[in-house]
């Protein structure tokens, strides 16, 4: 079990994973826990598996996520995880979200480097 | 934090807390990581606290459902059994209340009365965890 890593202190923040993962999902339609752990760690964020299986279970509690077992011929079953209707519309509020994020950096960015090119 | 007062019940505590670590362990077992847990490993998955997780985790333990090793809990071949009957029936009603969304430090983490006291009000009212509800804790 000690596979199961530990979060990392670098990467994006861990409160973008809502919206990674109701992205990822959309984008995905249907997905396994691991997978998208590995997606949203891939995307730069800086999370566990454990943070991303606790999130999925709040997500579903908030009916935005849903899932069922897989019964698989090879191996034990897996849980595959979806978008409900409301899910769908939390990912297009993540993505407004997101951009809005993306927007803010880029203008505080702006500020700090012109502060810094500017003569003194 | 206060101590926790009643109501507690500690057969509905280890009816959900069989459910929620039976799910975790049935769960990393279908995604690849085997079928190991400790009681760290509980904590960081369904936020309780580990020497919390680790009496239910031993409660597991003497009812059959897991065999220790250790520090190591593993699921029994009744564990493996029961859990894929009950997570693709009867228990999906159970399993939807979650300690998932609850900081580490919690009121209803600090204590296994505190923990019952909380799992009870949820069964009962099927209210989702709330830090400003009716019962009678501090939540600071």
């Amino acid at each position: 079990m000690s596979s199961v890593a530990t979060e990392s202190s670098e990467g994006l923040p861990r409160r973008f994973l809502n919206a990674f993962l109701l992205l990822s999902l959309q984008r995905e339609e249907t997905s396994y826990g691991y997978e998208l752990c590995e997606t949203v760690k891939s995307l730069g964020l800086a999370v566990d598996l454990a943070a991303v299986y606790r999130t999925l279970r709040i997500m579903q509690q908030r009916d935005l996520v849903t899932s069922q077992w897989v019964a698989s011929a090879t191996g034990p079953d897996r849980r595959l995880y979806s978008l409900t209707g409301s899910g769908s519309i939390a990912a297009q509020n993540a993505l407004v979200e997101l951009t809005a994020a993306r927007d803010g950096l880029i203008a505080a960015l702006e500020h700090f480097q012109a502060q810094q090119d500017s003569p003194v | 934090m206060s101590t926790a007062a009643s109501p507690k019940s500690g057969a509905l505590a280890a009816l959900y807390w069989r459910s929620e670590i039976l799910q975790v362990m049935y769960w990393l077992r279908g995604e690849g990581f085997g079928d190991v847990v400790d009681p760290g490993l509980i904590e960081r998955f369904l936020g309780v606290d580990a020497a919390i997780g680790m009496t239910y985790l031993d409660r597991l333990v003497t009812e059959g459902y897991l065999v220790r090793d250790g520090d190591w809990y593993a699921l029994s071949e009744f564990g493996l059994e029961r859990g894929a009957r009950e997570f693709h029936e009867a228990f999906a009603d159970l399993t939807k209340p979650s300690h998932g969304e609850c900081s580490d430090d919690c009121w209803c983490h600090a204590s296994v009365d505190e923990a019952e006291a909380c799992v009870a009000h949820r069964l009962i009212t099927g209210s989702d965890h709330d830090h400003s509800c009716g019962h009678d804790h501090d939540h600071t």
